[in-house]
């Protein structure tokens, strides 16, 4: 009787645990990845812009110091395009890409993070212009 | 549980308790985590998106505050109301929908909203305010500020109502104690500018800084020029000019600072004007009633009844009146004398006088309310009045202005009301009707019958006394008249036309709290007795009506220009500067002539014996009244000349007329630069006059003395009685 009882339980004990390891999947590491990397864009723009630096290397368009400041802020092995338009959707950095690694990442990655930035305008001019920074890690 | 514990049965089941125990834990731990760890990452996305809408928006707002103290400090922005409700609101929206097109699919929602019950730098408290920037300009200490609170709103995130305050600001305060040490010029000006959480301002150039002063040889405010700025730390800057400026300019001073923002705010080194009104009445008088309604205009004039005031300060320079918004300007008096202590407001409105060419002359003429939010400028002047109760001589004015660039124009206590139905406008001394082209009578003057008499659209101008019975009701009042209508009748062609009335600000809301202002200008002319008898000949006439609060007159102002008198017109008797009816209600009359008091009862005969009657020589005033009511006009020199240039003294008459034409008692007096009994008359093409009649209101008398009231005040009218200024200064 105490045997069956001990077989009994050990049947317990082992289908909850297939049971709740079943249930339980873990994220996978990929959106970790894209999340990160999509606060680190965030991150960067953010504190470009807290500086001042920002609206000056955009509205001055100073496209190749602004690709400087990211490469310094970004980690080595960030990837990096930034696209800047102004409000009515018009490519302000058309043949002057802001850019940064290899560009056949960015094409065979399936976890690019993009993030979204704008800015309202300078020189108490309302003139937005939107900045779209795409991140992979390479 | 002795029992339990040592019973060998039961070792399985404590077993099982435990396990299950710990697969409920387990599985509810890692449930939990499961969701959990997706709101995670959603967090983490919107947050970002959150802090780019926060910072930014407070960027808009700088971009929305630097637009607007640029664009007012250029007097670009007529209306702060204005702007904020169409400009703001506008950039606001644009912003909102942006944020709308960029990140689109999060239904991004914003809302800005003033915040009110706060202090702006620890000094400037806002209440009740609807206003997202608020600006306190034109003191030693200003500043421009922005602050709302901004709702975001992420819909597609379930992620509502997440408020923020955002507040900008620019101070700029300037150190005035140079003023206090008396120097002959300054070189140089202390300044502290600061901005949001009273951080210092910092990195600003000479190009940032402008001073502007009042040159009195060039009558205008120039700008000093800045040679260096030198930066002394927290905000703290010294301003060097490349010239000193003099003694006592350096005391009126606007002082502008713009920052690396745009952001700009306005300094004034002084916040009043103040001086001292003398009276020049002859002593020995009661002066309850003498009441001036005095202008002040640019670069220290003062106008009283169409003269400017002797400034008898004259070594002491004025110190002008800014170019701020004239809705700001406010005015204090002192009631019990120059010094004492008892300062009161004093009802003040502001109005545009100018050159105005009529028929090749250039007049100088009220043309109206001024535009509120219009910096002051030589056409302005700021009317107020000054009582001088208890034969008191000096009393003090101090014309001050508000800081708020929100403040409304004075619209404090009034006695004065305009019913634009009826035409009615009221004072606490009198009411006037206004009878004109599209009112043509009232019904307060009618035949003994009772019929109404109507006007045909003659511009006239009916007095009552407050209490509006017909009792204290008399005629209307002829600002003009020429010849005799079918050879019997008085005064046939009257000015034709409308009164314009000026009683609103351009806002449409403000009143003129101290006097309504009635305008007419005519090119036409029209008998009361038949309604076909109108011409576009004989003359055109300009006149303006002051209809005054708190004050027993009423004044009026006209011009006449004569255009050609048709050859066949067959009674061309009569030239009236003023005509006052009666209504059969006065019982007496008196005027003053050249020497000295006239005065008799109205003989009220039948009809038409006698109608009219003529008294020669007339001087400053005439009179007439019962036991509830009396009237005078009174006339000052210049208008006295314009009565005698047309044929001399020896035609110009004070008359009354006793019966009225078509039966009726009437008891009026008249005013004739040119008497109606004497020989015909045709005023040349091309003939001008103008005169100033004042009506003074009173309660009249019991007996053929009733005129003492008007004997009383009729000096503070005249040129040589005027009031004289005393230049105290600014501060």
């Amino acid at each position: 009787m105490r045997v069956i009882e001990t077989i009994l339980a050990s049947f317990v004990i082992v289908f909850a645990m297939s049971f709740l390891n079943t249930i339980v999947i873990s994220p996978p590491s990929e959106i970790y990845e894209v999340s990160d990397l999509e606060k680190l864009g965030y991150n960067v723009l953010y504190e470009l812009d807290s500086q001042g630096v920002l609206k000056e290397f955009v509205y001055n368009e100073s496209w190749g110091n602004l690709t400087a400041a990211l490469k310094i802020l970004l980690p080595a092995n960030v990837y990096f395009s930034l696209d800047v338009y102004d409000v009515d959707g018009t490519l302000l950095n058309q043949g002057y890409p802001i850019a940064y690694g290899d560009w056949s990442v960015f094409s065979e990655s399936k976890y690019i993070a993009s993030v979204s930035y704008i800015l309202p305008g300078t020189d108490s001019r309302y003139d937005p212009r939107i900045l779209k920074l795409k991140l992979v890690r390479g | 549980m002795r029992k339990l514990l040592f019973n060998k049965r039961g070792q399985f089941i404590v077993i099982a308790i435990m396990f299950i125990s710990i697969m409920i834990i387990s599985v509810t731990i890692f449930v939990y985590s499961t969701i959990t760890q997706y709101r995670y990452q959603r967090w983490e996305e919107y947050l970002s998106v959150v802090d780019n809408i926060r910072i930014n928006s407070g960027e808009v707002l700088n971009i929305a505050l630097a637009n607007f103290t640029n664009q007012f400090l250029r007097g670009h922005v007529k209306s702060k109301t204005e702007w904020e409700a169409y400009v703001l609101r506008g950039l606001l929206s644009s912003w909102e929908r942006d944020l709308q097109k960029i990140y689109a699919g999060m239904g991004v929602d914003l809302d800005f909203k003033a915040v009110k019950n706060r202090l702006i730098a620890s000094k400037w408290r806002i209440g009740d305010d609807e206003h997202i920037i608020k600006c306190f300009w034109y003191g030693s200490d200003s500043v421009s500020s922005i602050c709302a609170n901004l709702s975001i709103t992420l819909s597609s995130y379930g992620f509502y109502g997440y408020h923020t305050i955002l507040e900008e600001y620019l101070r700029l305060q300037v150190d005035t104690s140079y003023i206090d040490m008396n120097k002959s010029e300054i070189q140089l000006l202390n300044v502290i500018v600061t901005k949001e959480n009273e951080n210092p301002c910092f990195g600003l150039t000479n190009s940032n800084f402008e001073v502007i002063w009042f040159n009195n040889e060039t009558n205008s405010w120039d700008e000093a020029s800045i040679a260096n700025v030198t930066y002394n730390g927290g905000g703290c800057y010294t301003l060097n000019f490349t010239n000193p400026i003099p003694k006592p300019y350096y005391k009126w001073l606007f002082i502008s600072v713009t920052d690396q923002r745009g952001i700009v705010t306005l300094c004034s080194t002084y916040s009043y004007i103040e001086f001292t009104v003398k009276r020049k009445t002859p002593e020995g008088r009661v002066t309850d009633d003498e009441i001036y309604t005095l202008e002040a205009g640019i670069n220290g004039t003062w106008y009283w009844n169409g003269v400017k005031l002797h400034n008898s300060s004259a070594s002491a320079t004025p110190p002008p009146i800014p170019p701020i918004p004239i809705r700001l300007f406010r005015v204090n008096v002192t009631e019990s004398g120059a010094d004492s202590d008892d300062w009161t407001i004093s009802p003040c409105q502001y109005e545009v006088w100018d050159k105005v060419e009529w028929h090749d002359r250039l007049i100088d003429v009220l043309r109206g309310l001024a535009d509120i939010n219009s910096p002051f400028n030589s056409s302005n002047r700021i009317v107020f009045q000054v009582g001088f109760p208890n034969s008191i001589v000096n009393q003090s004015v101090r014309i001050w202005w508000e800081t708020d660039l929100d403040a409304p124009p004075y619209q404090g206590g009034t006695d004065l009301e305009y019913d634009s139905v009826n035409m009615v406008a009221k004072t606490n001394r009198y009411i006037v009707e206004f009878i004109g082209k599209k009112h043509t009578n009232s019904s307060d003057y009618r035949y003994p019958n009772g019929t109404i008499i109507d006007y045909h659209g003659v511009a006239a101008l009916m007095m009552k006394k407050p209490e509006g019975s017909s009792a204290f009701c008399f005629g209307p009042w002829n600002i003009h008249g020429y010849g005799k209508c079918n050879g019997r009748s008085l005064a046939e062609w009257r000015p034709f036309g409308e009164w314009q009335i000026k009683y609103y600000y351009s806002d449409g809301r403000s009143k003129a709290p101290v006097r309504l202002i009635a305008i007419l200008n005519s090119t036409e002319v029209q008998c009361v007795y038949n309604a076909s008898h109108h011409s576009d000949a004989y003359y055109d006439t300009f006149a303006i009506v002051f209809i005054t609060a708190n004050v027993k007159y009423l004044i009026v102002n006209t011009y006449v220009y004569w255009e050609e008198v048709p050859d066949d017109y067959s009674y061309p008797y009569g030239v009236w500067f003023a005509s006052v009816m009666g209504k059969g209600e006065p019982k007496w009359f008196a005027f003053q002539n050249q020497t000295e008091v006239y005065s008799d009862y109205y003989d009220y005969l039948p009809w038409p014996d006698p109608t009219h009657e003529e008294y020669k020589y007339p001087g400053y005033w005439a009179a007439h009244w019962n036991e509830n009511f009396g009237r005078g006009i009174i006339i000052n020199d210049k208008s006295l000349q314009s009565l005698q240039s047309l044929l001399g003294i020896d035609r110009t008459r004070f008359s009354i007329t006793e019966a009225m034409s078509g039966g009726g008692e009437q008891g009026s007096i008249e005013l004739e630069a040119v008497n109606c009994l004497g020989s015909a008359y045709r005023p040349p093409a091309g003939t001008y006059y103008s005169y100033t009649v004042a009506m003074w209101m009173y309660d009249g008398g019991e007996d053929e003395n009733g005129w003492q009231e008007i004997g009383n005040y009729y000096v503070m009218f005249l040129e040589t009685y005027s009031p004289e200024i005393i230049i105290k200064g600014g501060g």
